[in-house]
């Protein structure tokens, strides 16, 4: 039994003279939120319309559901729903409309179309031109669309680009509950981590149509949590820097009055603020930074760049 | 599925797409529109007409005839195609329409169907609107001679031939507003084939240009002889022409890629 419901081995691609994708590799698991991360023209739209069949595959092979695209793209497309980008709606047509038409297209029966509606929670504003849809709606109507053929596989590409929080929020807990409750492989484009981070099971992070990292989020997480950062302000830095070194701390290159200390854990956190106090010294601040998957991210698809931005995260405690 | 199949329910979907459209209310009133401002021609100038001799059903056709093949058609056709397929345009649904699992020929020869069938309708309507206005006429001026229905069947033939005569500019319309959005090229096409037709008219090789089909299809109405043979030769080069550009058509289209 084949793990992989997408898998790209060695995929190009490229529009005239400029090379989109190179050598792209994709594995995405069955039954797993997959966040497919970069930044805009990273090469995800194309490969999103490659594994849909809307652009060709020049290079390379996709299997989905185990099958070759180029010679099974509809039998692949059955069992696929996607949603690019913006949804498909007619506007002059209702939601339930637009559900009908696309129903007799894919060939469902007449049921599913309550059910479906019940599953985004549309089934109220069903009678309604969706011109009168919020973007939202309109988002959730989309995916409505492409759960109408019971697909295994969902792709979604940016579903919640142009949503406002609350737009964001509704988006991201449907994709939760599609995931856990119906057992949907999704396929979710996005470059904004946020979303990613907070329903994906695995991630895959391209820039410059090549992967530059893939695997499981707790992992990627792993890698970057290592190395925690513990920023002071005292009464009296050099003093305070003094103590922490003889006592076997490491203290980080120095920046204006905050000194830097590599810490393990928290309780570290809480034994340095002792330890600086009973030394006569006054602490003014306290806070712990760690790198996040947004830090991470410009890190990873711009090592050029060597600063990375600090933020204050957190603050463990203030005097 | 077989491609029957795909092709039952591509249909049965496009036709509910086309609910609440102009599209399709332009395809029942055009007709309706043209021949009621006929009628109040008639109405008021009938006697000016309808001459001693002559079947007043015959110069009623023919009054609606002559715009209705050299104007209305080619503009029509064009409003019609680029707004059937503007509605795709519009929802950016081509890309949603190719990731279906559907042959792209069938999503192709579905729209083509939809396109065909409201031309049809749009004939059926002006060949009722026809018979309504002639009985409406027989009514309100009853001394020009409507009340004797005769000589019909060359009226029935004669928009036969002009729906089959239009089917090359149906599918010149139909590719060009399924590749580009817009609207102003599909009627500038139409504007610029109505002129050169309005110009050439008396061209000796006139009949071998595709705008003038359906002119030349009507040409001798109500001449029975050549209404005997309803596969003259523009019908034959219309049908012929339309099927080649509505094939090429397909290629050019299959081949765009979707970004």
């Amino acid at each position: 039994m084949n793990p992989f419901i997408i898998e790209t081995h060695g995929l190009s691609y490229s529009f005239g003279k400029h090379q989109v994708l190179h050598d792209l590799e994709l594995r995405v698991p069955k039954g797993a939120i997959f966040g497919f991360l970069g930044p805009n023209g990273a090469g995800k739209s194309t490969t999103i319309r490659i594994l849909l069949g809307l652009l060709p595959v020049p290079k390379g092979q996709v299997r989905v559901h185990g099958q070759d695209l180029t010679e099974h793209r509809l039998d692949i497309l059955r069992r696929t729903g996607s949603l690019i980008e913006m949804p498909t709606l007619y506007r002059h047509l209702s939601g339930y409309d637009n559900l009908e038409m696309h129903r007799r297209m894919v060939q469902a029966p007449q049921s599913r179309i309550a059910e479906v509606l019940q599953i985004v929670g549309l089934t109220k504003d069903a009678p309604r031109k969706t011109k009168e849809y919020s973007l939202g709606m309109s988002q959730r109507l989309g995916i409505a669309l492409a759960l109408l053929s019971e697909p295994e596989l969902l792709v979604l590409d940016e579903p919640t680009n142009g949503l406002d929080p609350s737009g964001i929020r509704e988006v991201r807990e449907l994709i939760v509950r599609l995931n856990r409750d119906f057992g949907k492989t999704i396929f979710l484009s996005s470059h904004l981590l946020s979303e990613i981070e907070k329903c994906a099971t695995e991630v895959a992070i391209i820039d410059k149509g090549t992967t530059l990292y893939q695997g499981s989020l707790q992992q990627l997480y792993q890698g970057t949590f290592q190395s925690n950062v513990l920023q002071l302000e005292t009464s009296n830095n050099a003093i305070a820097h003094k103590l922490l070194t003889d006592h076997a701390y490491q203290l980080l290159p120095q920046q204006d009055d905050v000194l830097a200390v590599q810490v393990q854990d928290r309780q570290q956190v809480a034994k340095i603020n002792r330890f600086l106090i009973v030394n006569g010294l006054e602490v003014y601040r306290l806070s712990t930074h760690t790198q996040n998957l947004e830090e991470l991210f410009l890190n990873i698809t711009n090592r050029d760049s060597a600063t990375v931005p600090m933020s204050e995260s957190t603050p463990v405690l203030k005097p | 599925m077989n491609a029957a199949t795909y092709y039952r329910s591509s249909l049965s979907a496009e036709t509910l797409k086309l609910k609440n459209t102009f599209a399709l209310w332009l395809a029942i009133l055009a007709p309706c529109a043209l021949v009621s401002m006929n009628v109040l021609v008639f109405w008021s100038k009938g006697q000016h007409f309808v001459t001693e001799g002559i079947n007043p059903w015959h110069r009623f056709a023919a009054q609606n005839f002559g715009v209705y093949a050299l104007l209305l058609m080619p503009i029509y056709i064009a409003l019609l195609t680029s707004l059937t397929n503007g509605i795709e345009h519009r929802a950016n649904g081509w890309k949603h329409l190719y990731a279906l699992p559907l042959p792209k020929s069938t999503i192709y020869t579905a729209k083509a169907t939809t396109v065909l069938g409201l031309v049809l309708l749009s004939n059926v309507v002006f060949v009722v609107a026809y018979l309504a206005a002639g009985l409406f006429l027989s009514v309100v001026r009853p001394d020009l001679g409507f009340e004797v229905m005769t000589g019909l069947l060359p009226v029935y033939i004669s928009v036969l031939k002009l729906f089959l005569a239009t089917f090359v500019i149906i599918a010149l319309q139909f590719w060009l507003s399924i590749r580009w959005s817009s609207f102003a090229l599909s009627m500038g096409v139409g504007i610029v084939g109505i002129i050169t037709l309005m110009v050439a008219l008396r061209w000796e090789h006139i009949h071998y240009y595709p705008f003038a089909y359906p002119f030349m299809a009507i040409k001798d109405f109500p001449n029975e002889t050549s209404l005997q043979n309803v596969f003259g030769q523009e019908v034959l080069l219309s049908l012929g022409t339309g099927l080649l550009v509505f094939i090429l058509g397909y290629f050019d289209v299959s081949r765009k890629r979707i970004s």
